[in-house]
């Protein structure tokens, strides 16, 4: 037995069992097959080169398919696999999302009433590695033809046609630009593992932009959802990754973990521009049979039963300036809460989550109240060789602005995605056809339409 | 039988707060007659005959007060800005000197719409800014007279829309609009029927959440062949988003009132009732079948008709104490009872009262002694119902400190959440 702790890695420790060095290894493969593909039906994966142990190299066992763990994931914000290039210091992949939609608005201007076109169409390009042992990195750029919207003109307008000006008109539209998702470096002062090489604990640091601990499906990576965008009963409250710094505890294979952070608040899907405070938040989840990994979509499709319990929490006390900078003496709070629940057995996939949002301040008596729920089912399966199905549905439902006059909204998108693997990863090509609709209770506005979109993991 | 049993019920409710909220405490609202922090919002004219309407809110939480007068061509608008960012804009947008401020009809996410004379005025609730809409009809320019506009804003996140009788002055009936408030311009109109109506004049709007618009009740004359006197009619005319009549119910015992006549705008319950008070005292309670007109209520003397979780309640003054009737499922008004909210309200501000200053930077508290509500003798009891501001909370416009200055009187105002209730 060994032990071997980074240089000023934390101390007092408690170490249980026969823990073994940490080599700081990269994760191995997770491609499971899916649970109706023959087992010659499953791509084959290529191993992995190794990466040159630190100490005492250990053997690292070879990839089983249907059997790989989804713990092997090193983390939440990491779950993109296999990319195209994998060197140690440098690993390149990505993804192409193009995305045709076509939706009838109900309610809205004439001019508005359909929405048509490709303009949701993005990439992503993700730049990772060790520079050293126990220092890792990642950049992810997303790209897209539309993807910032930009003020193109200022004109005076004339609405009643009198010759008087009666305002301002500003025109935005979408135009080419790239925005940033991950931006992090890592350090691992702590990683134990007993002598079949399980993890017993780890510690990580982490610095830089990235999603925050909080909701589950905020956590997945843009080309790791099962459905073509998240669903809007997460992305009400939170709907960016954030700058700051976070800190992870895990047991067991990351059977336990547990992260928190600071962060800037930037993400949150309600913000002021005069408001300072920082932005707290951490996560826990407990996933008893083994780590059930964020990834969405194809990757489900195990042959045990895997399930998360989870919860997190964001918490914001803040001070609120007025537009000249001076303290308006107002000290609100905005806090939201979290719990989600994930269930994968056998190409099916279960999950759910809720979140409650509240604002309070010692000024106006009137707090901001917001709830969301969602819950989505997926089934992958093959069809013939190269080639699976998976149905997938979800609901979600927000309740915002509960303390005044609560506007229900209800949103849906159900379809089906078509899976064709390559040997790197089984959803290396997805296409998929969903319905979507959304309803405005309150607000007597609908939205119901559908959506194609085809994603290529490279 | 329910799920689960109140004690488990009780423990995951504490767990939660605890759980959730361990440094804030669960949210907490105001209890019927408490005050929350109220804010300086100016000194104004001391004159018995201005109108203090109810202060509103938006989404965004800007407050929206005004001040104006029924009688007088007059109205001051301004917005307090969210978590005391100040004061900002004094609109004083009006059209005709003829007739005096309706009050805020409706906000949204960060702007409001006030009703003044003939005038339709927006007030953005983040630059202040205010402007009138429509004031000329985009097609002939012709002045736009906005004759009755229902105090409701249908709004999705694409568009806002009201409805609204307007009419130019040489229409001879006006024409039945939805005014679309992004692009200020009428959207769809169809004219008044009968066409051949002559002075047509609303005497009160209300608004009808199931509908996503309202009512008006509209007053005409139809001229006779044989040169006797015209043929006066009132009616109660139900309105769609689409600004279409659905419903006409005939209105008698009215014809001698004027435009204007309700003293605020009218309410709906659920039961279908529609009731507003006539300046005269009188109340009307009309439905999409038949209406009445009721001359005596007893003891109350009415002020004006408030809407509370789907029942129209007649507010006023009853034996020297703030009372509240019911508008029942017959359209009659209920027994009066005494409005303990209002009486805890009045008791709460019977003493010193904390106001913090944020017109102006840096923000400093005020002690006023005995401030008393703004409008009206009692608080609440106004001819407008509290805006609903949170949940069992409002907004109240109180008076402090008054004081003169070159021959006129001035005094303070202040405007805050109050926590609400109705028997």
């Amino acid at each position: 037995m060994s032990l071997r702790l980074a240089p000023f890695a934390l101390g007092g420790i408690v170490l249980v069992g026969s823990a073994s060095v940490a080599t700081a290894a990269p994760p191995a493969p997770d491609v499971p097959a899916p649970p109706d593909a023959a087992e010659e039906d499953v791509p084959e994966i290529e191993p992995e080169p190794e990466p040159e142990p630190e100490v005492e190299p250990e053997p690292v066992p070879a990839p089983t398919v249907a059997e790989a763990p989804a713990e092997a994931e090193e983390n939440d914000d990491d779950d993109d696999d296999e990319p195209v290039i994998k060197k140690k210091h440098l690993t390149i992949g990505g993804y192409l999302q193009p995305q045709y939609t076509y939706r009838v608005r109900r309610g809205a201007r004439p001019r508005d009433a359909r929405e048509f076109g490709a303009q949701q169409t993005r990439a992503g390009l993700i730049f990772s590695g060790e520079v050293v042992p126990r220092w890792t990195y990642r950049t992810h750029f997303v790209i897209g033809s539309a993807i910032t919207r930009v003020v193109t003109g200022v004109e005076d307008v004339d609405f009643e046609g009198d010759g008087a000006s009666d305002g301002l008109v500003v025109s935005r539209r979408f135009v080419p630009g790239v925005d940033i998702e991950q931006l992090w470096v890592n350090y691992k002062p702590v990683q134990v593992k007993n002598d079949d090489d399980r993890e017993l604990v780890a510690i990580d640091f982490r610095l830089g932009q990235m999603r925050v601990p909080f909701s589950k499906q905020n956590r997945t990576q843009n080309n790791s959802l099962l459905f073509p965008r998240r669903n809007q009963a997460v992305t009400s409250f939170i709907n960016s990754s954030d700058l700051g710094g976070m800190a992870s505890l895990s047991f067991i294979d990351e059977r336990i973990a547990i992260d928190g952070g600071v962060f800037n608040g930037t993400g949150l899907a309600v913000s002021q521009d005069n408001r300072r405070g920082p932005l707290w938040a951490a996560r826990a989840e407990f996933a008893p049979l083994g780590k059930v990994g964020s990834d969405e979509s194809a990757l489900e499709a195990r042959k045990r039963p895997l399930f998360s319990l989870g919860g997190g929490m964001l918490w914001s006390p803040y001070r609120l300036y007025d537009s000249a900078g001076n303290d308006t003496l107002t000290r609100a709070r905005d806090l939201l809460l979290g719990a989600s629940a994930k269930f994968v057995y056998y190409g099916l996939a279960l999950q759910g989550e809720f979140i409650r949002r509240q604002v309070t301040d010692n000024l106006s008596d009137r707090p901001f109240l917001s709830t969301g729920a969602y819950g989505q089912l997926s089934y992958i399966f093959g069809i013939k060789k190269k080639l699976y199905l998976g149905p997938a549905g979800n609901f979600g439902w927000t309740q915002s602005e509960q303390a005044v006059v609560g506007l229900d909204r209800y949103y849906t998108t159900d379809g089906l995605a078509i899976y064709i693997p390559n040997e790197k990863r089984l959803d290396a090509v997805r296409v998929s056809v969903f319905y979507q609709g959304e309803w405005l209770v309150d607000e007597g506005a609908s939205a119901q339409g559908g959506t194609m979109q085809v994603q290529v993991k490279f | 039988m329910p799920l689960l049993g109140p004690t488990v019920q009780r423990w995951l409710r504490a767990a939660g707060c605890i759980a959730a909220l361990g440094s804030s405490g669960c949210v907490d609202f105001l209890e019927p007659g408490e005050l929350g922090q109220f804010r300086y919002l100016g000194d104004y004219i001391a004159d018995e005959g201005f109108l203090f309407s109810r202060p509103t809110a938006d989404r965004n939480g800007s407050v929206y007060a005004i001040m104006g007068s029924r009688e007088f061509a007059q109205t001051e608008a301004t917005v307090g800005y969210p978590a005391g960012g100040g004061w900002r804009g004094r609109c004083s947008i009006h059209q005709n000197v003829d007739r005096g401020l309706h009050g805020w009809l409706d906000t949204s996410v960060s702007r409001g719409w006030y009703w003044s004379g003939d005038a339709l005025v927006e007030v953005d609730g983040i630059t202040s800014n205010c402007r009138q809409l429509l004031a000329r009809d985009p097609n002939s320019q012709a002045q736009l007279a906005f004759k009755a506009v229902v105090p409701h804003v249908k709004w999705t996140p694409a568009r806002r829309t009201l409805v609204a009788l307007v009419q130019s002055p040489s229409d001879e009936v006006p024409f039945q609009v939805v005014v679309d408030l992004d692009i200020r311009r009428y959207t769809t109109f169809e004219e008044f029927v009968p066409r051949n109506a002559q002075n047509v004049v609303s005497l009160g709007t209300g608004a009808e959440e199931a509908t996503e618009a309202g009512f008006v009740v509209v007053k005409y004359e139809i001229a006779n062949d044989d040169a006797a006197d015209p043929t006066v009619r009132v009616e109660g005319r139900f309105m769609n988003d689409v600004a279409e009549v659905t419903d006409i119910v005939n209105i008698s015992g009215l014809d001698d009132v004027e435009q204007d006549a309700m003293t605020g705008f009218m309410q709906i319950g659920d039961n279908g009732w529609a009731a507003g008070v006539l300046e005269d005292g009188r109340v009307l309670t009309f439905n999409r079948d038949s209406a009445r007109v009721t001359d005596d209520t007893g003891a109350l003397e009415p002020v004006g008709v408030h809407l509370w979780q789907g029942t129209a309640y007649v507010v006023g003054v009853a034996n020297g104490r703030p009372s509240i009737a019911e508008i029942t499922d017959n359209g009659t008004v209920a027994n009066p009872i005494v409005w303990a909210a209002s009486e805890r309200l009045a008791d709460a501000l019977n003493g010193n009262l904390v106001v913090q200053d944020d017109r102006f930077t840096p923000i400093r508290t005020l002690t006023w002694n005995s401030p008393e509500a703004a409008a009206g003798s009692f608080p609440l009891v106004a001819p407008n119902a509290p805006w609903p501001y949170a949940t069992d909370t409002s907004l109240l416009m109180i008076a402090g400190p008054s004081f003169s200055s070159g021959g006129t009187d001035f005094v303070s105002l202040a405007t805050g959440p109050i926590g609400l209730s109705y028997p």
